[in-house]
């Protein structure tokens, strides 16, 4: 049996994002998918649901300032995640290879998607957090099981970076 | 959140907690169950420098208290602590702390 290799680990000064061609298609997918989403300018109502979690209230208690904020900072914020969208395609795409800070904005890619699919999920507390955790892997639907792939790989992420 | 890998130890200098008069405004990150408890601590650690210990102890309190404020500063500073927070995928908001001025 061979030893399990973590699909995000340390490899010389950097890191490699080590999935197999499957599984990176199935990431692709979802970039391209979330950077439609992102781009989508007609801020269709179900779309801009579905992306909620991306851009929280920052001033909830003064509409006001909250108004100057994202006048301000969204589109700002809308840039840095197609931007980490697109190192994502540009690491899959290539080697794997990834320095630190590229690595960061595949963490960030990956947690956007999640972000997003737990709105189509209905994982809107606890509660509905663990009935999701719950389910068996041959009762999961295909966003179930898109949304504990992505909870995985950036579990392996996080720990790559304290791993020698 | 839900229940995560632990992330091993990094030496970062503690914070001063307290809300000095001329760094008015906080960051708060608020409970939600999908952000990861080791990407959690994670990022408050790459964002802040926080130790281990202070990042898992924030952590915690964004779970089981529901929410904990993160940092302090002038309302420019928090701002963009909020927006690093937010590219990452937490929630956060900012506010003023104690009456306005």
């Amino acid at each position: 049996m061979s030893r399990f290799r973590p699909p995000v680990r340390r490899k010389g000064e950097g890191f490699i994002i080590d999935l197999g061609d499957q599984e990176a298609e199935v990431v692709l997918h979802l970039v391209d998918e979330l950077r439609t989403l992102l781009t989508n300018t007609n801020s269709e109502p179900a779309a801009e649901a579905l992306t909620a979690r991306l851009f929280p209230v920052v001033h909830p208690e003064n509409a006001e300032m909250e108004a100057e904020y994202q006048r301000l900072m969204r589109d700002e914020l809308v840039q840095s995640k197609l931007s980490a969208l697109s190192q994502v395609e540009a690491a899959l795409r290539g080697n794997g290879r990834v320095n630190e800070s590229q690595l960061l904005a595949f963490m960030q890619a990956v947690n956007s998607i999640r972000l997003v699919l737990a709105v189509m999920l209905g994982i809107a507390d606890d509660e509905s957090a663990e009935a999701i955790d719950g389910i068996s892997e041959l009762a999961e639907t295909h966003e179930q099981m898109l949304y504990h792939y992505l909870s995985w790989l950036l579990e392996h992420a996080v720990s790559s970076q304290f791993r020698p | 959140m839900p229940t995560t890998l632990q992330p091993t130890r990094v030496e970062e200098p503690d914070i001063d907690e307290s809300v000095a008069p001329d760094n008015p405004w906080v960051v708060i990150v608020w409970n939600d169950p999908v952000n990861l408890m080791s990407y959690v601590t994670f990022v408050l650690q790459k964002l802040f420098g926080y130790s281990l210990e202070k990042a898992t102890e924030l952590m915690l309190d964004v779970h089981n208290e529901g929410k904990a404020v993160v940092s302090n500063g002038t309302r420019e500073q928090t701002e963009m602590h909020v927006f690093r927070l937010h590219e990452h995928g937490l929630w956060a908001t900012m506010e003023k702390d104690g009456p306005s001025t």
